[in-house]
């Protein structure tokens, strides 16, 4: 590689590097306990929640919704959900369907016997502070968005150190650190060992970073256009009657979409439904599908099928970058390699910064003739 | 550093052979986690391992 080229690269590593360092260790710092969010709050909640008749047969969705209506009189349902893992339904709910989100009631239900499940409490409001940092650093879509170009900037820093790596590599073995070398020597072997062997993952989790920073605008385009034509073709008048059983729409929805399962319903009025439909969003039920959801209409008035809608493809890759994101769909030991990655990024940001300036102290032509140099 | 070479195709081929192998153990484990679930999870973690045991080994084992 000629010198001018590895100057133009190592000027585009530099730079990348340093305006985001900063903010990608706060990113990593965040992230190291939220990768172990479900494991944190069961230790921090130990008296676990378990259903009152543990196998006992469910109560239907007609049931449960009755019930938490009968809690919030006068209140409309918006949105049901699941639990993933304990026969859990939670209800959203809202004075009336156009009153503002700020107003939505969240209550979870145990489908064993309608009983209130109580939210986990103990360390939930430093998850949510550590999430709100780590997802936008409390500034809403702008903070996203910014975030999303520093994960770029990382993600150029990592291809330009790879690149990088080749010149300084010429001389030694792969894995060879030059302990008896001057720190900054010593500090950047560290830095290219762990970089370069963590690229595949920095790489991934970098980039499904900046895909996931776009989630508000993606959602947005499907609601408006993909979800929208499927709303509008079948838009009619408002639900004049009592709506159509909601166990049989959901049965009716499962039915239309064979090998996929119930993950949430929006209810008519709501924001992701007609005025006169069930919207029940369906699941897929393998690891790769079951992130890909599919909205399909059915006729709250009569509970018929009206319609279904694939996901379109930006819509399904913001769907699987958030597990390649978290680590959170491997089990525990995933997570564990998760969190040493993790480290790994501290380290190497860490050493980049200590490198940037060691280089300013001894002058960048020292440096470079030093960094080549065999380790004997 | 005998086995070095200044070839540039086959330095290049040198320098890059393990980070490259890493790199697709990595990419492999990660897609394979997704795709299968139970005890194929243990195995795509193993890819995912990999530059990690790397890592931690060449620390260990080149102390110089």
């Amino acid at each position: 590689m000629k010198t001018a080229t590895i100057r133009g690269w190592a000027f585009v590593h530099k730079w990348t590097s340093l305006v985001c360092t900063a903010f990608l260790l706060m990113l990593c710092v965040t992230g190291l306990p939220l990768i172990f969010h479900d494991e944190i709050d069961g230790a921090l909640n130990p008296a676990a929640w378990t259903p009152t008749n543990p196998g006992g047969e469910h109560l239907t969705l007609d049931e449960i919704l009755e019930i938490a209506l009968a809690r919030r009189e006068g209140d409309v349902p918006v949105f049901l959900s699941f639990d993933i893992d304990r026969p859990v339904v939670n209800v959203t709910s809202l004075p009336s369907i156009d009153s503002p989100p700020s107003e939505m009631l969240f209550a979870s239900f145990d489908l064993t016997s309608g009983d209130v499940v109580p939210p986990a409490s103990v360390g939930e409001g430093v998850m949510e502070f550590l999430l709100q940092l780590h997802t936008d650093m409390f500034l809403g879509l702008p903070g996203m968005l910014f975030l999303g170009a520093m994960g770029f900037l990382f993600v150029v820093a990592v291809v330009s150190g790879v690149v990088l790596y080749a010149p300084f590599m010429t001389k030694l073995d792969f894995g060879e650190v030059r302990r008896k070398k001057s720190a900054r020597i010593k500090w950047l072997d560290y830095h290219n060992l762990l970089g370069v062997a963590a690229t595949g993952w920095l790489l991934v989790v970098g980039l499904t970073g900046v895909v996931n920073t776009l989630e508000k605008p993606i959602i947005d385009a499907w609601r408006d256009t993909e979800l929208a034509d499927l709303v509008a073709e079948h838009q009619g008048p408002p639900l004049t009657k009592a709506p159509a059983s909601l166990d049989a729409a959901v049965a009716r929805a499962v039915e239309a979409a064979p090998g996929m399962e119930l993950q949430f319903v929006s209810f008519p009025g709501s924001p992701y439904s007609t005025d006169a439909h069930y919207a029940v969003f369906l699941h897929g039920r393998t690891p790769l599908t079951e992130r890909i959801i599919t909205p399909v209409l059915i006729n709250a008035a009569d509970g018929s099928f009206e319609g279904l809608r694939q996901m379109p493809w930006y819509v399904k890759a913001l769907s699987l970058s958030r597990p390649l994101h978290f680590g959170d769909y491997g089990g525990l030991f995933l997570k564990v390699l998760w969190a040493l990655l993790d480290i790994f990024t501290i380290i190497v940001l860490g050493s980049g910064v200590y490198l940037w300036l060691a280089k300013k102290r001894v002058g960048e032509k020292r440096f470079f003739s030093e960094a080549v140099a065999p380790a004997e | 550093m005998s086995n070095n070479m200044n070839n540039g195709r086959n330095s290049l081929l040198r320098i890059f052979r393990v980070p490259l192998i890493l790199f697709a153990a990595s990419l492999a484990g990660l897609v394979t986690a997704l795709l299968v679930e139970g005890h194929g999870d243990v195995i795509a973690a193993l890819g995912v391992a990999a530059p990690v045991v790397t890592a931690i080994f060449f620390y260990f084992s080149r102390r110089r």
